[in-house]
């Protein structure tokens, strides 16, 4: 019996040993062995860790890009709101400082005597080479030779050049060739604006002259009209003058109504 | 009514139709094709010196001439039968 326990006690001995040396060995080459048995897996695995790489890569990306398209849309829709609520208020802001200017305009003894009169437009100025438009009134609404054509009561894109009983003829100032004179607002700086066609004027400035692009260009007189906002500015070193691209602000293709200063 | 008049009057209106609907450069290029096809097509020089009265005023661009598109009409149709003289009866 004695021999039997012993027997026991030695065999649970060793078996501890066994175990004791197997973590010890466990422990030692641990990473021998998870590198000896993921080599083997591997080959098995790796096809599938791919292929749920590019399914995971895949449905994230996918996934991330509709997010961000659709963030970058509300982020978009949010801006452009603010930018309205911006525009609306600076155009209240705007028809203050009109109503207020014309009021010291009144005060000061200058009334403004301006008639405005609606004109539609008949024939664009794609229709011929001349760069012409015809407007629907004539001598019955007297329109005359000289007067100006204007649009949103704004912006001067023209001038009658002949008057038919019941038609009249514009050419428009961005017509290549045609001269007209202005300023550039806030800083009084007389130039004469010389037509290019297509919406545009070229101006010429010394070199030592600031301008800069988006300054607006008003016809001359105590109540001016936009005639056209600065596009670029260009300068040749050989030349004292820089060059100044200003172009219409309106675009006379697809305009239907203007009107004229009578 | 023979085929080349029926021809002539549809083109005749097809060019006034451009001249009051289309950009200029159609006309133009309407009316070159005309002058090419039609045997001597002056019909065209009154219809661009319309064109001229509806359209043109003094300009810089045209120093100041206003029957740019009767001229060239002009000179279009003398040409073609100037050459077509010279191409098809050769002295």
């Amino acid at each position: 019996m004695n021999y039997h326990r012993s027997n026991i006690r030695r065999e649970r001995r060793i078996g501890l040993y066994i175990l004791a040396i197997a973590i010890a060995l466990l422990l030692l080459y641990q990473n021998k062995i998870v590198i000896g048995f993921f080599g083997g897996v591997t080959t098995g695995v790796t096809p599938l860790l791919e292929g749920g790489k590019n399914i995971r890569e895949g449905v994230g990306e996918g996934l991330l890009s509709v997010l961000s398209f659709k963030a970058s849309l509300v982020a978009e829709n949010e801006g452009l709101r603010n930018k309205l609520v911006g525009f609306q208020t600076k155009l209240l802001e705007n028809d203050r400082l009109v109503k207020e200017n014309a009021e010291l305009k009144l005060l000061l003894g200058r009334k403004e005597k301006e008639k405005l009169l609606l004109a539609n437009v008949m024939a664009k100025p794609d229709q011929s080479p001349y760069d012409t438009i015809i407007l629907d009134v004539g001598n019955n609404y007297d329109v005359e030779v000289g007067d100006k054509v204007l649009v949103s009561g704004s912006t001067i894109i023209g001038e009658i050049k002949e008057v038919g009983a019941k038609a009249s003829k514009a050419v428009l100032l961005t017509s290549y060739g045609e001269e007209s004179g202005g300023t550039v607002f806030g800083k009084n700086i007389s130039l004469k604006l010389v037509g290019r066609g297509g919406g545009n004027f070229i101006a010429e400035l010394p070199r030592g002259v600031s301008i800069e692009r988006g300054e607006q260009i008003i016809s001359d007189g105590i109540f001016p009209h936009t005639l056209g906002i600065v596009d670029s500015i260009f300068s040749d070193a050989r030349s004292p003058f820089q060059g100044i691209l200003v172009k219409s602000p309106v675009n006379v293709q697809t305009l239907r109504f203007v009107e004229i200063i009578l | 009514m023979s085929k080349d008049i029926i021809s002539r009057v549809f083109s005749y209106i097809v060019i006034i139709f451009s001249i009051m609907v289309f950009p200029w450069w159609i006309t133009l290029v309407l009316s070159i094709v005309a002058i090419i096809y039609f045997s001597q097509y002056y019909e065209i020089i009154p219809l661009l010196f319309i064109m001229d009265i509806i359209y043109a005023v003094p300009t810089v661009k045209f120093h100041g001439m206003v029957l740019i598109s009767f001229g060239t009409a002009f000179i279009l149709v003398l040409i073609k039968e100037k050459l077509k003289k010279q191409i098809l009866l050769p002295l």
